[in-house]
């Protein structure tokens, strides 16, 4: 049956406030979901052609199907009052009060926000191939997502937690760099939004720089896998 | 790979129909804007919270086979009520008939249906859920009604937030300001979901065509 709501829905919620304040000021944005004459849609740079990505595609479902339980997951635990990512705790995080908005205020749970994830070591015999896709990388982090049908990335600002994690440093958000490729092709309800542009029909291997700042999120609705890859790292 | 574990059990159906992304479905003739006032409507339904019939996307009983299946087939891709809530008010008959005042009798001429007769559904999508791909069955109408020439519009009530999308074949639909109007043909494909941090509301309104 579904399950009543945690808190009244709020339309007055704006993501904004909940952005560290020092990413709004290095990355001013027009934060205007109404806004039409925009330049959002320019952080899309070519097709990279020199990775098979149908193969790589293929190499991340078949793990995940054997792997069978999703790494990712965002949920709220209500008697520690900790926003949680999987099992990590990011009350201390820069992330810490966007997610309050999607699982503590909105019903964003461990049952809609899963997602498989390869990062680094992990993807074998594909790592240095992918690596070597961006030299200007510096502390470079790649993590590949299977989203699975049914499941969300809910709209964020990048706060590079994985990057803390990693290096056990605070970003320097000035210095950091993130670069999306599609490794699978458009389908049936593959949604992305990045600002006010929303990406469709897109091609596997379509390379997107994701500027700093900027609100997005995406979802799947449809019936096959989304698979995204990134890279992350400081520009050296 | 066993018949449990096998995914591509809706792609398969969608090839046996014929339906591929591959075709465009050009939706631009079916596209137009009604007047509404998207305020009164979603206050209407935050008074009214009480009557809405709360329900998830899963098979049921009363509807036809081809819906039935589509239904059992999304449910072994993974959709359940955590991801395919749906709040919707209209279907008790007063409810209905609040709705249609308050959408106005310009919208059902501009969308050449018989208001009498008409069924105007407020459906709110929150945060994280989405109603999966899928082709309507007009049951709801038909068993009511009966058959004929029935037409389905969706009509966007909540202005376009970050996260919000409908998706008509291969059409991703959003920026849409309150008021914006789509028909859904028969046979046509559709979705629709939301990962913003904002409630969808919408509106679908069913009716025989006024010639």
């Amino acid at each position: 049956m579904p399950y009543p709501i945690k808190r009244p829905l709020n339309q007055q919620f704006h993501p904004r406030e909940a952005v560290p304040s020092i990413i709004r000021e290095q990355s001013p944005w027009h934060w205007n979901a109404q806004k039409r004459d925009h330049d959002d849609a320019d952080c899309f740079i070519h097709n990279v052609d020199t990775i098979d990505w149908s193969a790589l595609g293929s190499w991340a479902v078949a793990r995940a199907n054997e792997q069978r339980v999703p790494e990712k997951y965002w949920w709220y635990n209500e008697e520690t009052e900790e926003v949680m990512h999987a099992q990590d705790s990011v009350n201390h995080c820069p992330i810490y009060e966007q997610a309050l908005q999607h699982v503590r205020d909105n019903p964003y749970n461990e049952h809609n926000t899963q997602y498989f994830k390869i990062a680094n070591e992990e993807f074998e015999h594909w790592h240095e191939p992918l690596k070597a896709l961006f030299p200007n990388l510096g502390k470079m982090g790649i993590s590949l997502f299977v989203q699975p049908p049914g499941h969300c990335i809910p709209s964020h600002v990048d706060t590079y937690s994985s990057f803390m994690r990693r290096t056990g440093e605070y970003p320097d958000y000035t210095k950091l760099k993130r670069y999306m490729i599609f490794v699978s092709d458009w389908d049936w309800g593959h949604f992305f939004h990045y600002g006010n542009h929303c990406l469709n029909q897109w091609k596997a291997g379509d390379l997107w720089d994701l500027k700093g700042g900027i609100y997005h999120g995406s979802a799947n609705a449809g019936i096959t896998p989304k698979i995204t890859i990134h890279w992350s790292g400081e520009i050296s | 790979m066993n018949i449990y574990q096998y995914k591509g059990y809706f792609q398969d159906y969608l090839d046996q129909k014929g339906v591929s992304l591959q075709n465009h479905y050009e939706i631009s003739p079916l596209e137009m804007h009604i007047d509404i006032d998207y305020k009164a409507i979603i206050a209407w339904s935050e008074s009214n919270l009480d009557k809405a019939i709360v329900k998830d996307y899963k098979p049921r009983p009363f509807v036809p086979y081809d819906s039935m299946q589509q239904a059992v087939m999304i449910q072994h891709l993974g959709y359940n009520e955590y991801n395919t809530t749906e709040i919707n008010w209209g279907i008790e008959e007063e409810d209905d008939a609040e709705l249609k005042y308050l959408l106005g009798n310009e919208a059902f001429e501009k969308m050449h249906l018989k208001k009498d007769t008409c069924l105007v559904r407020l459906l709110r999508y929150d945060p994280g859920h989405c109603i999966p791909i899928h082709t309507d069955s007009y049951n709801g109408f038909k068993t009511k009604f009966g058959d004929g020439d029935v037409k389905r519009f969706f009509v966007a009530v909540s202005p376009w937030d970050w996260g919000h999308f409908l998706q008509v074949h291969d059409n991703m639909i959003h920026h849409w300001v309150p008021g914006y109007t789509v028909e859904i043909p028969n046979e046509v494909f559709h979705l629709s979901g939301n990962c913003g941090i904002a409630p969808k509301y919408t509106l679908t309104v069913t009716g025989f065509v006024d010639e």
